[in-house]
């Protein structure tokens, strides 16, 4: 078996709202490995979000480990964390966040100053790894939705990290472009890296080597797709 | 009531940039008001002084030499104009010297005494405000107490009561000091401005002068208060041809160069101080757009829902309008406050800086309203037009999210072909500058408004420094420690008087001069001002004491002709080789002296930047009909002596009037100018507070717009230190921009005081236009680091940032 890039052990997170107890993750523990294609699948609030900052430590848990990539941030201080960020996960977001005064080049390079490695033609590669090689100097407000995503997914891809984490990625996007983009990930775990989509799209868990099923702050069901993966040519929405 | 609550939870969501506007607001307002009401007390307080002071309306003046019966000029008045005369006064105005004891040392100065008339409660007109000790009463009718002229006592720190003694060695007590009309602001009968170190005003009963001057039952001046309805001109023009026979000069109250420069010298504040405040107020203006432009961009998907659920416009733009105006109207209430505070600070300081009998400061409720209303108005209407573009876009538009409401990347297309070393780190503060240009041109201008006033008000001080520094580097010369020993009229050159000053034992090189009271016009031109012309060795520069430098031409020309100054040049808009007009005492044949004009090549230009000041050489003389005449002696200590030395041993010698260090009346230049830096020192102070408080919201606003961008590179493990970094940069673009823009407004306000407003209300001095580089260097960090700086005040906010929640904003 393929050692484990992810490892969630007995995490527990709670807010304190007021005088209330809000607990957004309970008592959780997964093990995700190297090159898995791994869909979140669950409702509003049933703290598939806190889990993905959880992995990308841009939160810490109330109790529990965690360890992603070989590194236990369970108790890391804000500089190691800051540092893991940069070495080990990659963040593709709902709304793409690309910076809008940046070209898509520029954009993706920034993925590569940011992590430190790479060649300065590793962001026309990664470019050209998501059919974007003519659109280098085109700022975001130039690209379409699909366009802009896909320019997010190579800046993600740029870094070299080997986790990669997307937060609804298809969310801002209509079918086609969508499929695109799950495509791209997809090919990505084919590559080696460990791929988490967080989405509340059922569809979308259809083409996941596996799925957590997530509700009231705890993994409801973990398994492949019910019926089986699909192809990427078989989803609808 | 909705909309009002809903604005005022705006208010409280973004209260630190609402507050940092506010308080721009109230510096603006308060800096106004302030400013403002200063030039209102001024005036009011020159009126009521004047008025206090019972200043003449019209006055008669004999000529040299020309004397009265006591009552023969009253009479004449009464044949003429009696109906039209509210009351007048006869008196003796008489030029004495005036030697007394200070801490220092010896003081002896020209000055005058003025006798005045003490029955039926006297003088009532030009009456004297006793500033220290008692005033003088009937009871001092013909005793040989005097009161001492105050701007001249606070000069030498002269006590309340002490002794003194005038020409012919009349010894009096000076039971106080007192303000008069004539003298609130000195001025020397030869023109010398800021006159109170070598110049003394005595009061006396008019039977006290005229004991002293031997000129018993004579008066040779008339002051008169007019009855209110009473035509000036007419009754000048009546006196004019009543006085004629007696050689008697009418002249009007406004024809006083003290009155007419103390009230003239308002006017020129105000028309300053307007601009000044007009800028800071443009700074303000333009902030609090920037800040109504973020809070309707926020608002953006809102507004859209509300156009889509057809809620009209105007209702629409209330939200955002019911912000701005908490915003301006807490920036107003602030502002009052803080203008009442400056107002009372400078009050107290001016009244300290100008001494005057009534000092009126009361609050200036149409000052204040009136920049009330304007520190409401103009950032309010600033957020008109931002309101006004978020309501004209189409709702569909409006509520867009994510990337569909991706907005133009301005001219980020422009920078990008910029070449800048490092990553794309470095790359993204320079392309968010070039992304949002109105921003960031708003941004500029407001912040470059106020470096504008900051350079202007360094620029100021650097050229008054630069002034003074000109005044005293030209009467200091080569010989700063040399003493001028003035005769109490026009000696022979062989005199025993002149050779007994040169041959003194304490006096090392010595010199004889003449120095008179004159005009300087130049081609027949209008232009003619009161000029002092002084004889000295100048075409001698190898053994010459004193003589001034040469900016143009030579001083060391075989023919006969004057120097004037730069400034003096500049007005009469002539220079080397032209022809300069001077109206001049000279020896009449008789014996006596009287006026001729002398007309002379001007030889050179001197950089002394006080207009009134022409040279001529000794040499000369015979030109201008004064001819082996001298009145009076620049003499250095002999060695082993020291100034105080040769001052003691000059003060004892017959026929001498006055003794001084040369360089006594740049003293009181520089002592006066120390009075006024205080007051630019002060307004630089609250610019440079506005300045910061500018930049902090500019940066604030910036954080804010950035956020979504800070999170992305958080969630990527940008440090936190690397993403403030950017943020400073990005600020550092924007405040050099703004400093640029800053420099070269100031420049122009600088240029405009300098060179237009000052040579109309202050044509008695030439200031030229200086900003010396470390004033620049210093206006350049302020704006440049404050802006660039500003980010690391919002560094909580940084780390403070829910990076999550933040990225999954939509906006």
């Amino acid at each position: 078996m393929a050692k484990a890039a992810i490892e969630l052990a007995g995490v527990t997170k709670s807010y304190q709202v007021g005088a209330i107890t809000v607990t957004a993750l309970s008592e959780v523990s997964v093990s995700v490995a190297d090159g898995e294609f791994v869909v979140v699948l669950g409702p509003s609030g049933s703290g598939k979000t806190t889990l993905l900052n959880m992995i990308g430590a841009l939160d810490t848990p109330t109790s529990g480990a965690v360890r992603v990539a070989g590194t236990d941030i369970t108790g890391a201080s804000r500089g190691e964390m800051f540092s893991f960020r940069r070495r080990a996960v990659s963040f593709i977001f709902q709304s793409f966040n690309l910076f809008p005064g940046l070209t898509a080049q520029e954009n993706v390079q920034f993925g590569i100053d940011v992590a430190g490695r790479g060649a300065r033609t590793a962001a026309v590669d990664a470019l050209e790894s998501v059919g974007l090689a003519d659109r280098l100097k085109h700022f975001p407000h130039e690209l379409s939705g699909g366009e802009q995503q896909r320019v997010a997914i190579a800046r993600a891809l740029a870094t070299d990290n080997p986790v990669l984490l997307a937060d609804e990625p298809t969310g801002e996007l209509d079918f086609a472009t969508g499929a695109q983009a799950l495509a791209l990930l997809q090919g990505q775990a084919e590559r080696g890296k460990t791929v988490l989509v967080v989405t509340h799209n059922r569809e979308i868990s259809r083409i996941a080597d596996r799925v957590l099923q997530m509700s009231g702050g705890g993994i409801v069901s973990d398994g492949p797709p019910p019926d089986g993966k699909a192809d990427i040519s078989e989803l609808s929405w | 009531m909705i909309w009002l609550k809903w604005s005022w939870r705006d208010l409280r969501a973004r209260w630190l940039q609402a507050a940092a506007i506010a308080i721009v607001i109230a510096v603006g307002t308060g800096l106004f008001s302030g400013l403002m009401s200063m030039n209102a007390w001024r005036a009011l307080s020159n009126e009521a002084s004047y008025e206090a002071a019972k200043t003449f309306d019209l006055r008669v003046s004999l000529g040299d030499g020309g004397f009265a019966e006591r009552g023969a000029m009253l009479d004449a008045l009464n044949e003429v104009a009696a109906a039209y005369v509210f009351h007048a006064e006869e008196r003796l105005v008489l030029p004495t010297q005036v030697s007394t004891e200070s801490d220092s040392g010896e003081v002896l100065v020209p000055g005058r005494i003025i006798g005045v008339e003490l029955r039926d409660d006297g003088p009532r007109v030009n009456a004297l405000h006793t500033a220290l000790g008692r005033g003088l009463t009937p009871a001092d009718i013909g005793r040989d107490v005097v009161l001492l002229e105050r701007n001249f006592a606070k000069f030498y720190g002269l006590p309340a009561e002490g002794e003194a003694s005038l020409s012919g060695g009349a010894r009096v007590s000076y039971i106080g000091q007192a303000l008069a009309p004539e003298y609130f602001f000195v001025i020397t009968p030869e023109g010398g401005l800021l006159g109170q170190a070598n110049f003394a005003a005595v009061f006396a009963s008019i039977e006290t002068a005229q004991r002293i001057a031997g000129a018993d039952g004579q008066v040779n001046d008339l002051v008169m208060r007019l009855s209110p309805a009473s035509d000036a001109d007419a009754v000048a023009r009546a006196l004019e041809d009543r006085f004629a026979e007696m050689g008697g000069a009418v002249s009007r109250r406004m024809d006083e160069p003290s009155i007419r420069l103390l009230i003239e010298d308002v006017e020129g504040d105000r028309q300053f101080n307007a601009v000044l405040a007009a800028a800071v107020f443009g700074g303000a203006a333009l902030a609090a757009f920037n800040l109504a432009g973020r809070v309707v961009d926020a608002q953006r998907r809102e507004i859209g829902i509300g156009m889509a659920l057809g809620v009209q416009t105007p209702l629409i733009a209330l939200r955002p309008l019911l912000f701005s105006a908490q915003v301006a109207l807490l920036g107003v209430v602030f502002g009052v406050a803080m203008g009442l505070a400056i107002a009372q600070a400078l009050g107290a300081y001016l009244a300290d800086f100008l001494p005057l009998p009534a000092w009126r400061t009361p609050l200036q409720l149409g000052v204040f309203g009136f920049a009330a209303a304007i520190g409401f108005a103009i950032p309010f209407a600033a957020t008109i037009i931002p309101v006004w573009a978020g309501t004209r876009v189409a709702p569909i538009d409006a509520i867009k999210t994510g990337h569909l409401a991706a907005r133009s990347g301005g001219l980020a297309w422009l920078a990008s072909g910029l070449r800048l070393p490092g990553g794309s780190l470095v790359r993204i503060p320079f392309r968010s500058v070039a992304r949002a240009p109105r921003r960031s041109l708003l941004t500029c201008l407001a912040v470059g408004a106020v470096v504008a006033v900051m350079v202007t008000m360094f620029g100021l001080l650097d050229s008054f420094t630069d002034a003074l520094q000109r005044i005293e580097s030209e009467t200091a010369g080569d010989s700063p420690n040399r003493v001028e020993i003035t005769f109490a009229s026009f000696v022979r050159e062989d005199s025993p008087a002149a050779l007994g000053v040169v041959g003194a034992e304490s006096a090392g090189r010595a010199e004889l001069g003449i120095r008179v009271g004159a005009t300087l016009s130049a081609g027949g031109g209008d232009d003619e001002f009161p000029a002092l012309l002084q004889f000295g060795n100048l075409g001698d520069s190898g053994g010459v004491l004193w003589r001034p430098s040469a900016v143009a031409g030579s001083l060391d020309s075989d023919a006969p002709g004057v120097a004037i100054s730069q400034t003096a040049a500049d007005i009469l808009g002539v220079g080397v080789g032209d022809t300069a007009t001077i109206r001049h005492p000279a020896m009449t044949e008789s014996g006596g002296f009287g006026l001729r004009e002398t007309e002379l090549p001007i030889i050179a230009i001197h950089p002394h930047p006080m207009r009134m000041n022409v040279h001529a050489d000794m040499d000369d003389r015979a030109a201008f009909g004064l001819d082996g005449l001298a009145n009076f002696v620049q003499a250095e200590p002999a060695a082993g002596y020291g100034a105080d030395d040769l001052k003691r041993e000059a003060f004892a010698l017959p026929g001498v009037g006055s003794v001084q260090k040369a360089t006594v009346a740049s003293e009181a230049f520089r002592d006066q100018f120390a009075q006024y830096t205080g007051i630019l020192a002060f307004i630089a102070a609250a610019v440079a507070a506005l300045a910061l408080l500018i930049a902090y919201n500019t940066a604030s606003i910036n954080m804010d717009e950035r956020r979504r961008e800070h999170a992305t590179m958080l969630a990527y493990g940008v440090p936190v230190r690397s993403v403030l970094g950017m943020a400073m940069l990005e600020s550092a673009v924007l405040g050099v921009i703004s400093t640029l823009f800053g420099l070269a407004g100031g420049w122009l306000l600088l240029s405009w005081v300098v060179n237009a407003l000052m040579p109309r209300t202050f044509p008695e001095m030439g200031v030229d236009m200086v900003l010396n580089p470390p004033a620049l260097a210093i206006v350049a960090a302020a704006g440049i680091l404050s802006v660039a700086l500003a980010p690391a005040l919002t560094v909580r906010r940084l780390i403070k940032m829910d990076v999550p929640s933040t990225l999954r904003v939509m906006e």
